[in-house]
């Protein structure tokens, strides 16, 4: 009883978004949003499917909610994707200045409104990841011009673009170093010792990568490079541990 | 040359500069005479003399201050103030000295130095003081002056900073530090009016001209002329500007004025930031792409929308705790972990989205502090004006003449707040968690430099690459080890031992430290018992370096192997290591 305050404002924003106005308000099971949306928007359930969500057992209503009212603007909201992409992903994005911007002022945008007209002061999850509503996810080159555009110009994104990549060149010696390492020189080294190194070698990389794509300088240098440094160095030092003691 | 005995017998301390000298040269040229010292050397008295050294310096910290304030940079530079020639050292008397000379600071000193040594030598020959101290106060006299000048050498090459002949800026460099580097290189040859520029960006890049639209510069509120974008980026598109903290210090002179005040605080501070990223040792050593990470967060020196997003430039964004973590996070600085576990970051996080941000930071208008309402008090542009612990990486006399009075800001901006005695009471605890940090991370360095005495190091500094940068250490390959000896930039290229204590200094140390400041007691005991698990390992490892082998330089080679140790390559080959040692 005590929610009967929210129908009419419910009605409202129902009523005021655009396609949405003939449905019922009701709650629908997966089943239904599919069935009636290969109908209205065959594309983007062609698109969903082949994407890694689709793919996946990721439905409409994991982003979209159950209901038709908000849907839209529950799924651009970062909560919708945060909640499952917690940890790094998530962290690396909170600490870059589009996250913190996000995180200070989300709760005052209109999200009613598609995010590419500039309705938003900074990108977040979706404005990137499904810029032109692109429900397959397909990575996107960092920098895109048609994606980063709005507030950067070209020659900035092409250079920033380029310093990434070389960036993350450099992150991928590290990680053939230690890989070489292991192969050539850690022979007296268990598998599971093996195994770990190279599991924290991963990690920091893909920290790196992030750092890189989410533009975080934290994960960038103290999550990644150092980082790796250091698993040059313990990798290197278990190598000889391991020859001291069968010396 | 023939060699008169009785030389040897005569005492060293009675023997003029002449006389000197050719016992010197006898002495290198007779090859009897240097065994005869050689003997001398091979006393286990003597042998012992370097470790004892060794030790007393590691055990006397006041010492090492004494060191850094006998240098003589440091000595001309101690009557501008003298705490801050003791927290920065001999660098920061540089910057304080060449700042109170104006811009000619280097030559100035060496025209002092001059004139003050023609008198000196003059007193001196006048009365009759013998001629090889005139001749020690003649070579200082040179050497001062001298290596100023070197010191502008250094810095007048490609890069900036003190290293800047030995590396050249990456192209995204000039967005991180406009002043230095930016380079508009423009084909749209005109000159706009700022209604022009907005009207052609509207259409170009509309997320920008939103921002402007939506900031104070658009819409000033005491009848002050709006900003359009070539008060700050220049009206010819094909000599634009990226603007720095001097271009927008043209209006904000308070806030300028504050920045440059911050400088004479030393490092670390927001002010200096820059300067101290480009001169540390590993930024030049390290692949320019690499090190680009570093500079985006020290570009708080060189730019304002660090936490002014542009175009925007809020007051209120910045004066948001959020507003500081892309570069107050992470392992050496965890402020954000720290600060939303305490009682002022819950209260925040619960509450501050409904507060009024456009109100300063002053007493009554917040209801818990953010970063800036502590650091920043009252929108003071200077994050190091209160700072006494320096960030944790070294340890400093809390109670100094200097300290005493930057503890009692810290008092009278807790007692917005809160009683005085609770106050001085946490700043007290501040002090008891560094002392208990100190003592192990004193005793970590302990174990270290008593290895590296007794060369159990392994692998030796010289059996892998050098030290950053270090032309010294290509002569005298030695492990860097402390704050002082530039640990900081002995994170790679190091044994295994030495990053362990680089990992309890800079992660568990400064997690121990931020913890205790920022009033997360769960977070200094989780860092003061990683810190205890870190000195168990040193130690560990130190035992097994000792106990494993007699001879370093037989270590990291596999038994089978015959070749030379360092040909097996294990510390110097791959593909990162090999990379780095050829770029920089």
């Amino acid at each position: 009883m005590r929610q009967l305050w929210l129908l009419p404002s419910m009605l409202l924003v129902s009523l005021s978004s655009m396609g949405e106005e003939f449905l019922p308000d009701k709650v629908y099971g997966e089943q239904e949003c599919v069935e009636c949306h290969q109908k209205v928007s065959a594309e983007i359930m062609g698109n969903h499917r082949q994407g890694r969500h689709g793919s996946g057992s990721i439905g409409c209503s994991d982003c979209h909610g159950s209901s038709h009212n908000g849907s839209l603007a529950r799924s651009r909201a970062n909560r919708s994707c945060t909640q499952c992409h917690t940890d790094v992903e998530q962290r690396s994005y909170e600490t870059s200045k589009h996250g913190v911007i996000l995180t200070l002022e989300e709760s005052g945008w209109d999200l009613t409104k598609p995010l590419a007209t500039v309705s938003v002061r900074t990108p977040g999850c979706a404005y990137c990841h499904l810029s032109d509503g692109d429900h397959a996810m397909e990575p996107k080159a960092d920098g895109d011009p048609k994606i980063c555009g709005k507030c950067h110009s070209t020659r900035y994104l092409k250079i920033l673009t380029s310093s990434g990549e070389a960036m993350e060149e450099v992150g991928e010696m590290k990680v053939l170093e230690a890989k070489w390492l292991l192969k050539w020189k850690g022979g007296d080294l268990t598998q599971q010792e093996q195994k770990e190194l190279l599991d924290s070698v991963k990690r920091h990389r893909h920290n790196l990568h992030l750092g890189v794509v989410h533009h975080s300088p934290d994960f960038q240098w103290w999550h990644g490079q150092p980082a790796l440094d250091g698993d040059l160095i313990r990798i290197r030092s278990k190598i000889a541990e391991h020859r001291w003691t069968s010396n | 040359m023939s060699m008169r005995p009785a030389d040897l017998s005569k005492s060293w301390c009675s023997l003029n500069y002449r006389q000197l000298w050719s016992r010197m040269t006898t002495i290198a040229r007779t090859r009897s005479s240097v065994e005869r010292y050689m003997d001398v050397l091979e006393r286990p008295v003597i042998k012992r003399v370097p470790k004892l050294v060794a030790r007393l310096v590691n055990s006397c910290h006041i010492l090492k201050t004494l060191l850094l304030l006998i240098s003589p940079t440091a000595l001309l530079a101690h009557h501008t103030d003298d705490h801050k020639v003791l927290i920065g050292g001999v660098d920061e008397a540089v910057r304080v000295g060449a700042q109170s000379g104006g811009v000619d600071g280097p030559w100035a000193w060496f025209a002092i130095s001059f004139v003050a040594a023609l008198i000196l030598v003059g007193l001196l020959r006048w009365r009759g003081v013998p001629r090889y101290v005139i001749t020690t106060v003649v070579l200082v006299a040179i050497a001062i002056p001298s290596g100023f000048t070197l010191l502008d050498i250094s810095r007048s090459g490609s890069g900036v900073g003190l290293y800047s002949n030995d590396w050249e800026p990456d192209p995204m460099q000039q967005y991180w530090d406009p002043e230095n580097f930016y380079n508009p290189n423009s084909n749209i040859k005109s000159v706009f009016s700022g209604e022009q520029c907005i009207q052609c960006h509207q259409g170009i890049t509309p997320g920008i001209v939103r921002d402007w639209r939506e900031s104070r510069h658009s819409a000033p509120t005491n009848g002050e002329e709006v900003v359009r974008c070539p008060a700050c980026h220049g009206d010819d598109h094909t000599n634009l500007h990226l603007p720095n903290p001097t271009i927008c210090g043209g209006c904000h002179t308070t806030q300028l004025a504050q920045v440059e005040d911050e400088k004479k605080y030393g490092f670390p501070s927001h002010a200096l930031a820059m300067e101290r990223a480009v001169d540390a040792k590993h930024f030049v050593d390290k692949p320019k792409p690499e090190v680009l990470s570093c500079l985006q967060c020290h570009s708080v020196a060189t730019k304002c929308d660090s936490c002014h997003t542009r175009h925007r430039f809020s007051a209120a964004e910045a004066r948001r705790s959020e507003s500081c973590i892309t570069c107050h996070s992470g392992t050496p600085h965890p402020d954000d972990k720290t600060y939303f576990a305490s009682a002022h970051g819950k209260i925040y996080r619960e509450e501050g989205a409904d507060w009024d941000w456009s109100q300063p930071l002053k007493k009554g208008n917040y209801k818990a502090p953010t970063c800036a309402y502590c650091h920043m008090e009252e929108g003071i542009h200077s994050v190091a004006h209160k700072s006494i612990w320096k960030f944790g990486i070294r340890e400093i006399n809390p109670n100094t003449s200097g300290n005493k009075v930057l503890r009692e800001r810290w008092v009278t901006l807790c007692m917005d707040c809160h009683q005085e005695e609770e106050s001085r009471q946490w700043l007290r605890g501040m002090d008891e968690e560094r002392k208990d940090a100190w003592n192990m991370l004193y005793k970590a360095e302990g174990v270290l430099k008593d290895l590296r005495s007794d060369d159990k190091i392994t692998p030796a500094p010289g059996d892998r690459p050098p030290y950053p940068l270090d032309k010294m250490d290509q002569l005298w390959p030695r492990a860097h080890i402390g704050f002082f000896e530039g640990q900081a930039s002995a994170f790679y290229n190091v044994s295994g031992i030495e990053r362990d204590y680089f990992e309890m200094w800079y992660f568990d140390n400064l997690h121990g430290y931020k913890a205790a400041a920022h009033g997360d007691p769960a977070g200094v005991e989780e860092a003061h018992k990683a810190m205890e698990r870190d000195l168990d390992s040193i130690e560990k490892r130190a035992e097994q370096l000792r106990s494993s082998t007699t001879d370093s330089a037989e270590m990291g080679v596999p038994p089978s192997a015959d070749t030379h140790p360092q040909d097996d390559g294990l510390w110097f080959d791959g593909r990162y290591t090999e990379y780095n040692r050829e770029t920089n």
